[in-house]
């Protein structure tokens, strides 16, 4: 006796019209199948600014007329350890958050590279391995991300031109146990646009 | 003897039918030291309500025992217990005698507008007691058979232990299917299962508004953690924090007036207390150290949370007015994070690092008594029942992730094993008042 989706709704629905003495299952369930959402889906009140009045989108917007990455030869971004589609990673040692002294080069090539073209943004993700809990690694891996921010704008990049964010423990690139695996997903990943 | 091998044969009898249902299943891996067997033969006037009438009888059943206190005897050869039978003092010697400490006395019948009734009584037999019954109507459907049979399970298991059932709760949780990341409400016994959301990207730190209607949580769908309040019955969704940066971690005030959650904006994770539209913002916790996993005492007067001020992530308490610096409540290891205040107010649960695994640890928040209630290894997102009796929370092992749940005296423990994909961060919540 399989119910379709609709024949539950009816069946609740007639539940809840019937009026009777005795106690009525759904005065305290839900009536009906709840809706599915996607994400992606714009939701109802969305804010494009949060209380302050500050704007809040996910990526910071490039200036007027930028064209970001794109005008930025690959030679360039090689030469400063990026991939030609302007992606670098910074690796790090457990629940630690200072870039070893080996990935240095990638921070200030970073640095050369957004001084030197104004119209590039940087989006910094954090990520860790997955000791500890999902929470707590989200703000470690901030962390990280925010320890590289904070070296990029020592180093004369303006901060309004970064994000730091945060993935933690859930966007691993390696889903292994072993600690080789651990350590390719305690990184942090610069993101050129 | 006998009176063992029939319990052995109930539990056994039902350990097979839990496994031929589909979705979440639900097995108990640790018992407590007593069963009270229990006896419940539904008396069926219309052939037509056999399948309703098994279908009470197995979820009742699967109910009680998955709680590790009772068991369940096979109706095959007991005697007919229609509701209003004559309580006489040879009915209490007759059950007794078949080996129940309690029964069931029940009738189903079909009501003129085609609904369901049952009505039942909780018979003890020990001392000769009518504890007591409900009536209770429903569409002739399964899904209303197994919420009938979720509040018969809740009324027996209240008079029975003099604590709050847990049955006719709900339970979120996410499931990853392929690439795909499925926000599902269910049952407490994993069935009935409904997706509220689908997304590509992760959704963790779900959490139930204490009336039950809404799910707030953190969802990766633009690309970084934001915080969402999403109302189930419209499937509604707004934004509480979508700041520069990180935002995460939410906890409702025990009135669901006040959200806690963690944001990146000023730098290092802090708590900020917010309204749930994300209005009237406040910073809660100060320094550059990480401040995240906030919880709200049961008075809404405190909140908990980790912090790693002290050199290692430690679980601190914080008074919400400002009026006192926050306070250091755990000093056993190198790790306790993740906290989370019992609905009563009466126990904290987090998850612990012993001797390199991952556990859920209790405390007892009058005496400050610690105690593990898990084995990890990695085990997170420990969530209490709306009963604050039981705690359920996200186990992996070999990569895979699987649900468990366990006693908050940490004497019942429950596997709750899935047939595909991995499944995390669960929340247990009340169904809607």
């Amino acid at each position: 006796m399989k119910m379709g989706l609709r024949q539950i709704l009816v069946s609740g629905l007639a539940l809840g019209l019937a009026a009777c003495s005795s106690v009525s299952l759904d005065e305290n369930a839900p009536k009906g199948p709840a809706p599915i959402v996607s994400a992606g889906q714009p939701p109802a009140a969305q804010a494009a600014k949060d209380a302050s009045g500050e704007q809040t989108s996910s990526a910071i917007p490039l200036p007027k007329g930028a064209r970001g990455l794109s005008t930025v030869p690959a030679s360039e971004l090689q030469a400063a350890g990026f991939t030609a589609d302007g992606r670098a990673s910074v690796y790090f040692e457990f629940d630690q958050s200072v870039v070893r002294r080996a990935d240095q080069p990638i921070v200030e090539g970073a640095a050369a590279l957004l001084k030197g073209r104004i119209d590039l943004q940087l989006n910094i993700e954090g990520n860790t391995d997955d000791r500890g809990t999902s929470e707590y690694n989200i703000a470690l891996g901030q962390r990280r991300a925010e320890t590289i921010k904070r070296t990029l704008v020592i180093l004369g990049v303006d901060e309004g031109r970064i994000e730091a964010t945060s993935n933690g423990e859930e966007k691993p690139r390696n889903r292994g146990s072993q600690e080789s695996d651990h350590a390719e997903n305690r990184r942090a990943d610069l993101i050129l646009r | 003897m006998r009176i063992l091998l029939t319990l052995l044969l109930a539990l056994l009898s039902w350990g097979a039918l839990a496994q031929t249902s589909s979705g979440l299943k639900i097995d108990i891996t640790t018992r407590g030291d007593r069963l009270i067997p229990i006896a419940m033969p539904v008396p069926v006037a219309d052939e037509k309500l056999r399948l309703f009438a098994d279908t009470v009888q197995e979820v009742v059943g699967a109910d009680l025992r998955r709680t590790g206190a009772f068991g369940f005897m096979p109706t095959a050869g007991l005697p007919a217990l229609p509701e209003a039978v004559a309580q006489s003092p040879e009915l209490f010697t007759q059950w007794r005698a078949l080996g129940a400490d309690a029964v069931v006395a029940s009738s189903l019948v079909p009501l003129p507008d085609g609904r369901v009734e049952l009505r039942f009584r909780l018979l003890d037999t020990k001392t000769s007691q009518d504890l007591g019954g409900l009536v209770l109507a429903g569409a002739a459907s399964s899904l209303d058979a197994r919420r009938t049979a979720h509040r018969v399970a809740d009324f027996i298991y209240e008079k029975l232990t003099g604590e709050p059932g847990f049955f006719a709760t709900r339970l979120a949780y996410v499931r990853r299917e392929g690439g795909q990341q499925v926000l599902l409400i269910s049952d407490s016994d994993g069935e009935n299962a409904q997706p509220a959301l689908k997304s590509a990207e992760p959704i963790i730190s779900l959490t139930w508004s204490p009336d039950g209607t809404r799910l707030a949580y953190v969802s990766f769908e633009t690309g970084k953690p934001v915080v969402y309040v999403h109302e189930l019955a419209t499937g509604r969704r707004s934004v509480v924090a979508n700041h520069r940066g990180s935002n995460s971690a939410p906890a409702w005030s025990p009135d669901g007036k006040r959200l806690a959650v963690v944001l990146t904006r000023d730098g290092s994770s802090q708590v900020y207390l917010a309204n749930p539209d994300g209005t009237n913002l406040k910073r809660l916790t100060r320094g550059s150290s990480i401040n995240t996993e906030p919880s709200f005492s049961a008075d809404g007067e405190f909140v908990y949370f980790t912090s790693d001020g002290g050199g290692s992530p430690q679980v601190y308490r914080a008074s919400v007015s400002g009026t006192e610096p926050p306070q250091r409540i755990t000093f056993e290891g190198s790790f306790n994070a993740r906290p989370v205040v019992s609905p009563d107010g009466k126990h904290l649960a987090y998850i612990a690092r012993r001797e390199g695994k991952f556990v859920v640890a209790m405390r007892n928040l009058t005496d400050g008594m610690e105690w593990l209630v898990s084995s990890g290894p990695k085990d997170d997102s420990p969530s209490f029942s709306p009963s604050s009796k039981w705690v359920i929370f996200s186990s992996r092992t070999n990569g895979r992730d699987s649900l468990s749940a366990a006693s908050v005296d940490g004497k019942v423990r429950t596997r709750i094993s899935l047939d595909t994909g991995g499944i995390r961060s669960p929340a247990w919540g009340r169904l809607p008042q």
